[in-house]
């Protein structure tokens, strides 16, 4: 399980720095998966991983709560 | 009784191989230079010939080549039950055995086990752990439509150690097989670490069945 922890326009995810693209991309690729867009990758991310220690059962949620 | 004695010496069993031939007989001298200009001597493993990744050439058998550029191939599982984007297949790409300027070389082929009139997706990823969660999208194949029963793609990976970075054609585009570098994106490459290749599956129906029927991985340095 990884925990995601946010930082100002990205994230950091596994001792790794990821910046959100400039239109805060993202697609829901399943009920639980999601395809987020940074500046130079796309980034698969699912409900395993918490965000602030926080967990979730829905990827709109996770998603709407990473973009926060 | 030996022949071309000189001052008592025979030259044909001279041991100091220093006396000259006489009009008779070659001398030992002679045949020593002789052989010395026309064969070559004993030959030392990594010394007078070289090995092939420390193998000795020496000795009568034979030696196989691997030809094979090939980091690994691999043959997936199948996918079927989920809507998710599934793991299929994957491939380790061992800490410390990519060098500067390598290229990798992805091929990919995802078939359709059984099920009809849905979509299936294939793509590949990159990621430090075998494991979806975190990966980097590195390549979407185009996906097999209703009808389609296979589906195969190819991408080059460039890696250039000295910057520590992998570029690859658009990571979330179908490409042809020629392009710029306008279209590529470059994502951050530690060659110290391990990663794995994946190759995943998406299907659009629960009830169909996929997996990638094979993973290919070449280097080429």
């Amino acid at each position: 399980m990884y925990n995601i922890t946010k930082i100002d326009g990205g994230f950091i995810l596994n001792d790794t720095e990821y910046m959100f693209d400039e239109f805060r991309t993202h697609n829901s690729i399943s009920e639980t998966q999601a395809h987020v867009y940074t500046t130079n990758s796309i980034i698969l991310l699912d409900l395993s991983c918490t965000i602030e220690s926080t967990s979730f059962t829905d990827i709109n949620s996770f998603l709407t709560n990473l973009y926060i | 009784m030996s022949q071309g004695f000189t001052k008592g010496t025979p030259i044909d069993t001279d041991p100091t191989l220093s006396l000259n031939s006489d009009i008779v007989v070659p001398s030992q001298k002679a045949v020593k230079s002789y052989l010395a200009a026309n064969y070559q001597p004993t030959l030392v493993s990594g010394t007078s010939i070289k090995t092939i990744n420390s193998t000795s050439l020496l000795g009568s058998g034979n030696i196989t080549i691997n030809g094979n550029p090939s980091l690994g191939i691999v043959t997936g599982i199948n996918i079927t039950g989920t809507l998710a984007v599934s793991k299929s297949a994957s491939v380790l790409i061992p800490a410390n055995s990519i060098t500067q300027n390598t290229v990798l070389e992805v091929l990919s082929r995802a078939i359709r086990v059984s099920g009809t009139g849905s979509t299936i997706y294939h793509d590949f990823y990159i990621n430090t752990t075998d494991s979806l969660t975190g990966a980097t999208l590195l390549g979407t194949f185009n996906p097999l439509t209703s009808t389609n029963t296979f589906g195969q793609g190819m991408r080059q990976l460039f890696i250039d150690t000295s910057v520590n970075q992998l570029s690859v054609v658009f990571s979330g585009a179908t490409i042809g097989t020629d392009y710029v570098n306008s279209l590529t994106s470059t994502i951050t490459f530690n060659p110290s670490n391990n990663y794995y290749i994946i190759f995943a599956v998406k299907l659009f129906n629960t009830g169909d069945t996929s997996r990638t029927q094979f993973g290919l991985i070449k280097k080429y340095v």
